[in-house]
């Protein structure tokens, strides 16, 4: 190598460097019996500005150095005396926290078994012998630069978990406490079941319980397109326009017109909700609905009656301004079943990615035996979904059931209100009212 | 034994010109000014070990001098001592190699100065 090509390669590693200066900083150990050797390697790297230089000159010192100097880079020569190179950098991956230290392993080998046998051993590379200054230069920084990354990574990745930790809890505040479903429900004879699990730690999905009057209160589901963030502050923004407008909880075209004008005017074009409002009126034995394209409720009416899909159609929430929508009736005599769901259950894909749609949800409400609770509803629809506690959900998945099947006592307290604390047990189905 | 490699140039001034680059005439100076002691005591510690029948330690002596004699380009010194490496399979012809040993750090000690005064390299 002439001169003018290593001063080029001398410029390419300071060059490299430049891109992150906190490599600077790095702590740099270099393993080697030799004490020259051990100059020649600092020397280099101190014109470069790495200064945070320790050294070791046997393999046991190396690794007390690796626990105490807590190196960010280390340089070991392969025939340290003592331990040799290769079993010191084994001892060292052998520590779980220190997987991804870089080691670079100096030797003059190129047999290509041996230097196999290097990187079996948990080399991150290997530096050459005699030492090249500016191989030794770029290795190093490309390492403690990959390094750098990463831990920008790891720090980035603890930040935006901790907050979307925060959000999930927000998000799961603006469900129905479960005391006050069950409290409205039980005011007017019903009870009622829900699991809501979202796709990643926050989702587009949202229910909820409006109160009208002893005799009836209002459920309604909403799902944003997508999930994730975008979809998950919609539901803030949705929650809001809902409890802001309680004069249209008793009128569920009015509501969705409402606030199909209101999402209109603020949603990004692609945004939108399918939305479904359902008045449950116990004295009136019936259920008036509005729909915003949503999935079609299920209604199973008495013991024996057959469980039919409700097939309403509406515009979704935030298309177009000043659409309308219709009000509907159904009767929902004593002994009825009522199951809304979001498309996450019905387009679930199973093992053989098939999908149990409308109308096997309808199949498997109707195969219900009476008798169950609102929760173990929610479980058999789910097991007929595939949907279990194990499963990866693809969207947000949300199910709410209510049944007039007051027959049995509903008790003041249970599993699932003594789990009411623990966020993800919640978001499962409960086997117990 | 009389080496094959008397005609290896004592210096690789290509790697002495890298060298140069990357630590400035001065590191240079100072680093190559010690390489005499290191090569000095490195001979001694393999006579020592050749005394005490120890023929791991005085390969692995061997193979720190080939090391640090071609990091700083003393060519024929390093590669001597990498033929003393290869041939460690007996005392007997270790000792036969240490006076070429001897001879190539001598002359290696003796072009030093050389080396250190001409900053053109190549």
């Amino acid at each position: 190598m002439n001169r003018s090509v290593s001063s080029a390669l001398s410029r390419a590693g300071a060059t490299r460097a430049r891109a992150d200066t906190s490599i600077y900083d790095a702590k740099i150990l270099i393993a080697d019996d030799e004490p020259l050797c051990c100059k020649l390697l600092a020397g280099i790297l101190r014109r470069k500005q790495f200064t945070n230089i320790r050294f070791a000159e046997d393999g046991s010192s190396a690794l007390e150095l690796v626990d105490s100097f807590q190196p960010d880079l280390v340089l070991l020569d392969v025939q340290i005396p003592d331990l040799s190179g290769m079993e010191v950098c084994r001892r060292v991956r052998a520590n779980p926290a220190l997987v991804d230290l870089p080691i670079l392993m100096q030797t003059a080998t190129v047999d290509r078994k041996e230097m196999g046998l290097l990187f079996e051993a948990g080399a991150s590379d290997f530096l050459s012998k005699p030492i090249n200054p500016s191989e030794l230069v770029s290795r190093v920084t490309v390492h403690l630069e990959r390094r750098s990354l990463l831990r920008e990574l790891r720090k980035y990745r603890e930040r935006t978990s901790t907050e979307l930790d925060a959000a999930r809890r927000m998000q799961f505040d603006l469900l129905p406490a479960y005391p006050v479903q069950q409290e409205l429900a039980a005011a007017a004879g019903m009870r009622i079941g829900s699991y809501s699990r979202s796709s990643s730690e926050i989702g587009g999905d949202l229910w909820g319980v409006l109160p009208i009057n002893a005799a009836s209160f209002g459920i309604f589901l909403a799902d944003f397109a997508g999930h994730g963030a975008t979809a998950a502050l919609n539901t803030f923004r949705l929650h809001a326009l809902i409890h802001e407008h309680t004069a249209l909880h008793h009128d569920p075209a009015g509501l969705l017109a409402m606030l199909n004008n209101r999402l209109a005017a603020v949603l990004s074009p692609g945004q939108f909700a399918t939305f479904l409002y359902v008045i449950v009126d116990s004295s009136a034995d019936r259920v008036s609905f509005a729909s915003a394209g949503a999935p079609p409720p299920i209604v199973a009416l008495g013991l024996d009656g057959p469980a039919v899909l409700v097939e309403i159609s509406g515009l979704p929430l935030g298309v177009v301004g000043g659409a309308q929508y219709q009000l509907h009736h159904r009767p929902f005599s004593p002994d009825s079943i009522l199951l809304l769901f979001s498309d996450g259950l019905s387009e679930f894909p199973d093992h053989q990615g098939g999908r149990i749609g409308d109308e096997g949800l309808r199949e498997a409400v109707g195969a219900c035996p009476p008798g169950l609770t609102p929760h173990q509803v929610i479980d058999l629809v789910c097991e007929a979904a595939g949907v279990g506690e194990d499963n990866v959900l693809p969207d947000d998945t949300t199910v709410v059931c209510v049944d007039r099947r007051i027959g049995s006592a509903f008790p003041a307290s249970g599993d699932c209100l003594g789990s009411q604390s623990l966020l993800p047990e919640v978001r499962r189905p409960c086997n117990q009212v | 034994m009389q080496s094959g490699l008397i005609d290896q140039p004592l210096f690789d001034l290509a790697q002495i010109a890298l060298l140069r680059d990357a630590l400035g005439q001065e590191d240079l100076h100072a680093m190559l000014s010690e390489l005499p002691n290191a090569a000095g005591q490195a001979c001694r510690n393999i006579r020592t070990a050749l005394a005490s029948n120890d023929l791991e330690e005085a390969r692995r002596l061997a193979h720190a001098l080939k090391g640090v004699a071609g990091s700083f380009g003393a060519a024929r010194l390093a590669a001597i001592a990498r033929e003393f490496e290869l041939d460690a399979t007996s005392i007997a012809s270790l000792m036969q190699r240490m006076p070429a040993l001897a001879v190539a750090i001598d002359e290696t000690l003796a072009a030093l100065p050389d080396v250190l005064r001409d900053p053109s390299g190549v």
